[in-house]
Parts: structure tokens; sequence; C-alpha cells
């Protein structure tokens, strides 16, 4: 699971793995079928039980339809035929700076981000080399006895655990792209944390960024044992350029009795991506699971983090912010499923759309019959830049049992006339007030993230908004 | 075409035959809402919309068309101010063409309030004629039939207020009633479904509000074994205005399912909506709320409200309340909420000394109270307290 | 002489198809403080908007200048840098921005190409400002007016002027909705700035604001005009006596 090239092919030749000369050798290729899905499980040397799996899974996502209630007009867009399902580090190696777009290259040079980031971040380069920060990191978790690696190194090192788990959050028939990413899954994180381990800083894949787990289809499961923490990080505020334009990810977590985690994601793929991702938590007695999500990029992002709570007191929060300009449509919500007694979930979301971009709040809040004292609070806040733009608001909530206190509350406007103007008596023009007003709008989201991203989010707001005021 | 129509004892023949003798136009709108019945499936448990009802034990299969008689009785008032009432084949033989294309227009269809479209016989009309001021609510009662069809138009700056109410013996009832109100109208409509317990009712009322006018309904559900309705309203005119408000009380194993619909699309149009539902036993609520706010219906205000009150351990209540929303310069707020009778207010009437089925109680009547208070009208208030207050009494007993 | 900062003339103010303010004469002298009193619904507000620029409000004649400037098309952040500052009678909440962050952007904006404040002094200055109005530091840290009391909106609004240094500040109804012992904080605070370089325009429906802050000079404004100007003692016999006998007056003119 180490990242640099050479270790990879020591590690793996331990497993009997040959990159050169294995006749079963993947080559890339445009497309799906059972022959790729075959060619990826044995390249991988896994056990037969993921195999079957992937092979069933794609069964699954060949049959489904995709969901009638979705943005269909983008998703129709999709030529399933047309992308590569599964790609090696050498194949994504071999582009030139040149091949990333003006405006990414633009933003980085606007934002400050290092050269060596640029590289990976506009698809150049397959790694980024924080090999050092990464090390210390590990030498931590080690002492404490947490696992954290990519999940085909996991499946390789604790397959028991892993077959433990994987998919028992998510199973491939919970959706088309679901199922999609169970069949061609490859990379993205596992971690393990022991009973009573409390993981002091935040894990982040950006640290260990390389293709697999920032890939098309990486596949991440947390296990937080009894009484454990774990904060996860993935993603970064600058834009992320892939020439391929499907990304489906699948993210089960299980926070055991006890158990808090925090899983915070900030999304900004470039604007060609299909961002589909499936995201969900179970939450045992008195587990508490927190999904803090940001949704800047993409050209269409399909995301529900969910929190699944099946054991009294058990806890669900969602903090999620999205931004859509031009082109762009962020569909992202939640799910809180009560199926106990005693749980509590909170729904906050806050959105912008601008320059004609959409918007879409989706989120359902359950409570199974026989589930006494639930207590369930949504809010959602969308503010609309311009007369092209568009919000709409679909909650639903499905309430079995009687002594629950379930809330939600939305609402959509402009930035306030009287804002604006109060703020602009203070001297600032109509881009810098609108700039401040929105990044305050988004300052919950903000405030829960790590400081260098918190940073990297304002500046990028402020960049968004100078295109869209006056 | 789906086959369990097939069975019905409704068919496009039939429609033909009823619509036969009416003209041509209002032939080819039955026939249209027929068809628009026709391609719309059955439902069943996992059609969308239909996920959480339970139809178990219910027949939804139409009932065999018959004349719907309309009472529409006006007082002095009304008359004296010239306005019309009068069956909707009547107002339709007197040619007046507002009529039929009101009849021909609206084609917004329902599953099963499309057959009163297509079907319906008898039928009611009312017109109040431009700058009339009746004062005195119009009463409304039906009579037989089980497709009550009503058309009613309020004319140019003229205002009335309308109860309507159905026959509390009808077993199956599938109803659709428009509204049109021309610029500066002013109706206060009130929709009192209080039928029978093992009756199955569909609603569909389609509101047009012009310029300036506003239209205020009041939707009371009390009957019923499955009570489906549907209240639009579009705001049409610059200026238009709409309150809209529910108020259901359910016991039993009754089912109501309400979809509304805010349609904001002129500019500076204004709605608010309030739906409140009280839940006893083992019964059921769906709320299924949307607002759009069109491209360019720019300085409207929307606000939608929906409140259950669990009155019982097997109450169960969905709600969705939904916005579309594709114009800036708007305010748009919804809410939803969904719990037991609140506890504090619960421990402060018994603080007082009252019984706490006796403070259940009083607290239910409150809950109702804020919609009546909405309404504003005393007559309309003490004739629904009326109704649903034997079924309060049973709260907490 | 002294210099005239802002002078009104002739000033017709509408709000849609309303005319509000019709035809207002005023000038204002650096260094002075003046008080423009009037009953509910004079226009007392609706010139303070106008005179910074509030979109809503359209010039419809007249002629406002500022330091010999004309200002009327002017946006509000311009206004701002060129030394206005107007105390609202209702701030609006900005959620989610920290009081210390909005100032130190409102500074930046004033200081723009010249060299920025350093954190420390700019630390100092917010310090001196919250002592000196009696402030809880915490209030830095709040987002700006977002579940603020009325009391604490009007403290905002003086330390903001105090933070900012304008040469002319309009305070529209400072002194509105206080209780005695805040009222007393802020007119000290107002009173701190007076000075020879700044002129103050204070807004207000009652006398009490001008036991503690006298004013060089008091205007007294009715259905959007300037019906009476004179010296301290004409705010006292508005105390005494109300609107009425001056409205009654008007009315009968």
């Amino acid at each position: 699971m180490a990242t640099k090239p050479q270790t990879l092919v020591d590690k793996d030749y331990q497993y009997g793995f040959r990159d050169q000369t294995d006749t079963y050798s993947f080559k890339a290729r445009k497309g799906i079928d059972h022959d790729i899905v075959e060619q990826i499980s044995q390249m991988k040397h896994e056990p037969q039980w993921m195999r079957d799996f992937r092979h069933r899974s794609l069964d699954i996502f060949l049959s489904k339809p995709l969901p009638p209630w979705a943005d269909l007009e983008a998703l129709d867009q999709i030529n399933f035929a047309d992308i590569y399902y599964y790609m090696r580090a050498s194949d994504v190696e071999g582009k030139t700076w040149e091949e990333v777009p003006a405006d990414i290259k633009r933003t980085f040079d606007r934002l400050g981000i290092p050269e060596a980031e640029r590289k990976f971040l506009g698809g150049v380069t397959a790694q980024y080399d924080s090999e050092v920060v990464y090390h210390s990191i590990r030498k931590d978790l080690e002492k404490l006895g947490v696992l954290f690696s990519d999940m085909d190194t996991a499946l390789r090192e604790h397959e028991d655990i892993v077959r433990e788990h994987f998919a028992t959050v998510i199973p491939p028939a919970d959706n088309k792209f679901s199922a999609l990413n169970s069949a061609v899954w490859s990379g993205g994180s596992f971690i393990w944390v022991p009973k009573g381990v409390h993981v002091d800083v935040p894990l982040q894949a950006y640290f260990r960024i390389n293709a697999e787990s920032m890939g098309q289809f990486e596949r991440t499961l947390i296990i937080a044992e009894p009484g454990s923490f774990v904060h996860y990080i993935e993603g970064c505020t600058a834009p992320t350029y892939s020439s391929n334009s499907l990304h489906s990810a699948v993210v089960e977590l299980i926070a055991k009795e006890g158990a808090h985690i925090r899983y915070t994601t900030i999304q900004n793929w470039y604007k060609n991506i299909y961002n589909l991702v499936t995201k969900r938590a179970l939450a045992q007695k008195n587990a508490h699971v927190e999904w803090v999500d940001g949704n800047i990029g993409s050209r269409l992002t399909m995301k529900y983090p969910s929190v699944y709570m099946v054991g009294e007191g058990a806890r669900g929060d969602v903090l999620s912010i999205a931004y859509a300009s031009e082109g762009q449509h962020q569909d992202a919500g939640s799910k809180m499923v009560h199926a106990a007694p005693n749980t509590s979930s909170i729904i906050t979301s806050k959105s912008v759309s601008k320059g004609g971009g959409r918007t879409t709040y989706r989120g359902l809040v359950k409570v199974y019959e026989g589930c006494d004292g639930v207590k369930s609070n949504v809010r959602c806040d969308a503010l609309l830049m311009d007369p092209e733009s568009r919000s709409d608001t679909y909650p639903t909530m499905e309430i079995d049992s009687r002594n629950v206190r379930i809330e939600h509350e939305a609402t959509v406007s402009k930035v306030g006339e009287e804002q604006l103007f109060y703020v602009m008596s203070r001297g600032l023009t109509e881009v810098e007030a609108t700039t401040m007003i929105v990044n305050g709008f988004f300052e919950p989201f903000v405030k829960e993230l790590p400081m260098e991203y918190a940073v990297e989010l304002n500046r990028l707001i402020a960049l968004e908004m100078e295109g869209s005021v006056g | 075409m789906t086959e369990s129509t097939a069975t019905a004892p409704i068919s496009r023949d039939l429609v033909a035959r009823i619509g036969a003798s009416g003209p041509e136009e209002v032939l080819e709108a039955r026939l249209a809402a027929f068809d628009a019945f026709e391609s719309m499936p059955f439902p069943t448990e996992s059609s969308v919309g239909w996920r959480r009802t339970d139809l178990a034990g219910i027949d939804l299969k139409p009932a065999p068309p018959a004349e719907s008689v309309c009472d529409i009785g006006l007082p002095e008032s009304a008359k004296a101010a010239g306005a019309i009432a009068s069956s909707l084949e009547d107002a339709i033989r007197k040619t007046s063409l507002p009529v039929v294309s009101t009849v021909r227009t609206g084609l917004s269809f329902r599953k099963f309030s499309a057959l009163a479209q297509s079907a319906w016989q008898g039928g009611g009309y009312l017109h109040v004629p431009a700058g009339a001021d009746i004062a005195d609510p119009i009463q409304i009662s039906w009579k037989g039939g089980p497709y009550p069809r009503l058309v009613v138009v309020i004319g140019k700056n003229a205002r009335a207020t309308v109860v309507e109410q159905h026959d509390q013996s009808a077993k199956y009832l599938s109803g659709r009633v428009d509204l049109i109100l021309e610029d500066g109208a002013r109706l206060n409509y009130i929709h009192v479904q209080d039928c029978a317990r093992e009756s199955v009712i569909f609603s569909h009322q389609r509101a047009e509000i012009g310029r300036d006018a506003k239209l205020v309904t009041l939707n009371f559900g009390l009957g019923g074994r499955l009570a489906r309705t549907d209240v639009e309203v579009e705001l049409q005119g610059s200026g238009a205005e709409s309150d809209m408000l529910g108020l259901v009380f359910a016991e039993g194993e009754q089912q109501f399912d309400y979809h509304t619909l805010q349609g904001h699309r002129a500019p500076n149009t204004r709605s608010d909506l309030l739906f409140k539902s009280a839940l006893d036993d083992r019964s059921h609520s769906a709320y299924t709320g949307v607002i759009i706010i069109d491209r360019g219906a720019q300085r409207s205000d929307a606000y939608q409200a929906n409140r259950n009150l669990l009155l019982s351990e097997g109450a169960r209540a969905d709600t969705e309340p939904m916005l579309e929303i594709e114009a800036d310069d708007v305010r748009c707020t919804h809410g939803a909420t969904v719990g037991p009778v609140d506890e504090e207010q619960l421990f402060y009437a018994e603080s007082r000394g009252l019984e706490p089925d006796v403070a259940a109680r009083m607290i239910v009547e409150g809950f109702f109270g804020e919609v009546f208070e909405k309404f504003g009208q005393p007559s309309v208030t003490k004739l629904l307290q009326g109704k649903v207050a034997p079924h309060v009494a049973r709260v907490g007993a | 002489m002294a210099e005239k900062l802002l002078e009104i003339r002739d000033l017709h103010v509408s709000v849609g198809d309303r005319e509000i303010i019709r035809g207002v004469n005023l000038s204002v002298d650096r260094g002075s403080v003046h008080a423009l009193m009037g009953p509910n619904g004079s226009g007392k507000s609706t010139l303070s908007l106008a005179l910074m620029g509030h979109p809503k409000y359209t010039i419809t004649k007249g002629d406002i200048t500022f330091k010999g400037q004309g200002i009327i098309g002017m946006p509000p952040n311009e206004r701002a840098l060129l030394g206005m500052f107007l105390g609202f009678q209702y701030p609006a909440a900005v959620p989610g921005v920290s009081v210390a962050n909005f100032l130190r952007n409102a500074l930046m904006a004033r200081h723009k190409g010249a060299a920025p404040l350093t954190p420390a002094k700019f630390k100092k200055l917010l310090d001196e400002g919250i002592a000196k109005l009696k402030m809880d530091p915490a209030v830095l840290g709040r987002y700006v007016n977002d579940g603020f009391s009325g009391g604490e909106k009007k403290r905002l609004e003086i330390l903001q002027a105090f933070v900012l240094q304008p040469e002319l500040e309009i305070l529209d109804e400072t002194d509105s909705g206080l209780d005695i012992d805040a009222l007393r904080i802020i007119a000290e605070g107002i009173e701190a700035q007076r000075g020879p370089e700044r002129a103050i325009l204070l807004i207000t429906h009652y006398q009490r604001i001008l036991n503690y802050l006298k004013p060089d000079v008091v205007h007294v404004m009715v259905r959007g005009k300037i019906v009476k100007e004179g010296g301290p003692e004409l705010a006292h016999q508005l105390e005494a006596q109300g609107y009425d006998p001056l409205i009654r007056e008007l009315v009968e003119a």
C-alpha cells in the first residue's frame, strides 16, 4: 500500500504479481462487460468471493435502469461504452501539462497550489509525493493498531475484516451506480480503528493521493470498533481534472457501539465529470456519524450521504454545501433512517446557484414504527445569484412512530438587498460584498474544515464571485 | 391501456354516449380526459405517490356513471347581484362560451378525478358577475352521482364565499372543481369532505387566478376510508394571491393523501399554505406539496407549512414539501413538522388542573384554531368545529 | 469660515411612486453636530438612506454634495470611501461573517493601495472601541448583527464608526429602543467622536439623547420638509410640547 512505485512492485511480487509477463496482463480499453471485470479481478489476484461479487454486481448494473427521479437530461449524456473502467497508474501517466484546461491552470495560480500538487490535480502525474508526512502518520497509527491502507491492499492483507464488512452497508443492488462500482471498483481507502482508540489526526486521502484513491471507482470502507473515533478527509478544494468523465465511488462507514466517525469531503471535480457517489453509514448503539460534505465541482453530482441508525441512541449529522455555476447541477442531500429508539439526526444543507447553475436538495427522513424519542431536524437554505439559476428542494419524511420530533425547514432567496447595501455602505464593492455574504452563508460548513481547506475554499468562492456580479 | 379498467363499468364508448348530447368541444374534452385516465397506470403500492398507501381492502374500481345533482343555494343578495347558478349541462346548453372553454381547458389530469372530467353528468355551474360583492356564503351541495364536476367563475372585482359539501352517503366519489378568478376577484372557497367512513374519495380542485385576484381555500377532511385531494393553484396574473388552508382529522384506518401545487406563473404573486393533520388510531396522512416559481415570476413570495399531530401510537404521517425555484428575486420558505402533543403544553394545561385527556383535546382544538383564525370567517369556523367536535371528543378517551 | 462638509439642496426623494422627501435643504459644517428631529414617518430615515445611496430610494430632484463633490448616482461603497458613514436604524445581519472579519474588510477597502493596518494595531483599535462602548469582547467573534439584541446592534454601529473614523457620521435613531444606561454609554461613545475634523448628523425622534450630546443646530422635519431650525433650545421646546403644535402650524399654513 506504499505509494512509491518501487515499493509497489516489491510488495506485489510477494503476492505473485508480475506486471510485465503475466499472460492476463490488463489492457486498458473502453466499455464494460464480464471480460473486463474478470481481467480486473484476475490482475488484482482477488479471492473467488470478490470475483463472484464483481460479476454479480455487473449483472445488476446492466439490468438496473437509471433512477427515474434523477436529472435524466444530464445522465443520458453518459456513454457507458465510451469510458475506461479501469486504468493502471502507468496508463494514466504520459499525459502532458499542455492537455490540462487553461481555466484550471489559472485557478491553480490564483489559489497558489504548489507545483507538485498541480501536476497531480491536473491528472498529469499519478502520484503526489508526500511520503514523509504520510509515513510519520502511518507510524503513529501502527502504534495504535489502526489499519489504514488502500482498499486493494486491505483485501490482500486483511481479507477477513474486509469480507465481514464489505458491501454490508451498501449492497450492489442499492442503485445502478453502486452496482457499477461493485463491479469495477479499484482503490479507495480502508480504515479499521480498534476498540476505544481515538485517532487525533484527521486521516487525509490528500496525503496519499494516487491514481487509484482519487480514481473513478474507488471503494472506501471505514470500520470504527466500539468507543473509537476517527476523522477522515477526502478530496481537496483545488479543481481536480480527469479526462475520464464518470466518477462513481462507494463509501461505507460502520460505527459500532459508542464509536464516532467524521467523514469530510470536498469535491471540486472539473466541470466535465459525472460524480455519482453512494455514501452510507451504519450507526450502532450510541454511535455518532458525521458527514461534512462540500460539492463545488463536476457537471452533475448525485450524492446523498446517509446514516442508518440501527442502535438506540445513535446520532447522524450531515452538514453539506453545494455550489453550482454555469452548466452544473449539484443534486445532493441526505438520508436519515431511524430504525431504533432515541436516535437523532440533523441535516444542514446550504446551496448557491449562479450563472444558470442548478442545485437540488433531495432528502429522506424515515422513522420506523416503535422508535420512540426520535428527533430529526432538517434545515435547507438556498441562495440564487441571478434569474437564470435554479434551486429545487425535494425532502421526504416518512414517520411511523408517534413520540418523535421531526422538523424540516427550507428557504430559497437571493442575496438580500438590505444586506448588500449594509455591507457596501462600509466601503466594499458589490463583488466584495457579495463574496463576503456568500462566504458567510457557507461559514457553518467552512468552520468545520481544517484551516488550509477553509482558506482555500474562501478564496475559491471569491474567484467564483468575481465572474458573477456587476 | 391497462387491463384492470377493462372490467370497469366505464368505457370510452360510454363516455362518448354520455357526451353525445353536448357540443363537440365538450365531448372532445371528455374523451381527452378519459384517455388520460386510461394512460395513467392503476396504482399499486409500489407506484410513485402510492408507495405508503395501504390499498388492502380498498376498492379503487370506478363507479358506474350517474347524474350528480348540484344544489346551489343562492342567497338573495347573490340573486340581486345577478349571480347565475345552474347545472353545468344547462350552462353549456345556453352556449355561454366561457363555460365551454373552462370545461375544455385546465387540462390537468389526475388518475381518478380525470373521470369527473370525462363521465360527469349534471354538474354545477356558478357565475358571479363582475363587481358583485356577495357577503353571505353560497352553499353548494351534491346529491347522487359519483362524478361531481363544478365550475365557478368569479367575475372582475367580484367577491364571494362558496361552501361545497358532498353527499355523505356516497361510497365512491371522484370530483373535479375549476375555480376561475378574473382580475381583481376575491373568492373564499371551502371544501367540506365528511363522507361515509368506508368511502373512497378523489377530489381535484384547480384554480386559475387573474391579476390582483385573491383566492382563499380551506379543505376540510374528515370522512372516507381513503381520500385523495389535489389542490392546484395557478397564479397567472401579476399581483395574484392564494391562501391555501387544510385541516384533517383522521381516525380508525383512514388515509388522507393531499397533493398541493402553488404555481407562480407571473411576477409579484404571493401564496401561503398551511395544512394541518391530527391523526388518531391507525390513521395515515401523506402530504405532498410543491411550490413552483417560473423563470420570470420575479418578486414572488411563497410559503408552505405542513404540520402533523400524532395522537396515537399507530398513527403515521408522511410529508414531502417541495420547491422548484427558477427566479432569484423571490422569498420562498417551507416547513414541515411531525410530532405528538407537545409535552410542555400538556404539562402547562395539567398544572392548571385539567385532566390529561381534556388537556389533549384542548390542544387539538388549539392546533386547528390556527387554521380557523387564518380563514377568519366565524360562520365557517362554527360549521367545521361542529363537525369535528364529536371526533376530537374521543381523543385520549 | 468652517468648511461645508455636506450640502443638500432642494432634495426630492421617492420610493416607487410615492414622494417622501419633498424639497429638503440642509448643510452641515465640518466640526459641527446637527440633530435632525421629527415625528415618525416624517422622512428622516428615508433621508439618511438616500444620503448613503440606497437603491430603493430615487432622487427625483435636487442635489447632494459631500466635500464639494456631487454624490448622486455614486454607489454606497464609494460614498463610504469618500468619508461618509451611516449608522443604521435597522442594521442587517450578515450571518457567518464575524465582526472582526467584517471590520477588517471594511478597513482594507478604505486603505486600498496604502499600507494596511498591522494585525496588532487593528487589534488595539478594536479593543479600545470595545472598552469605550463597554461591549463584551466576545462580540468580535460573533456574526455581524446575527442574533444581536437591539442594544447590541446600536453599539456595534458606533463601534464601526469608531474603527472606520469617517468624516461624516449620519446616525439614524441610534438612541431608539435603548435603556437609560445603554443610552448614556452610546451617547458618550458618540460624544468621543466629536472633533474638528468630523461632523455628526444625529437623527432622532426624542430629545433625551441630546441631554448627553449637545447639538450645534437642530432641524425639525415634518412630512418630508425641514420646517424649523434652531439651536439646542428647539429640542427642549419639542420635548415639552411635542410635534403637534408644529404640525398644526403647518396645516394651518
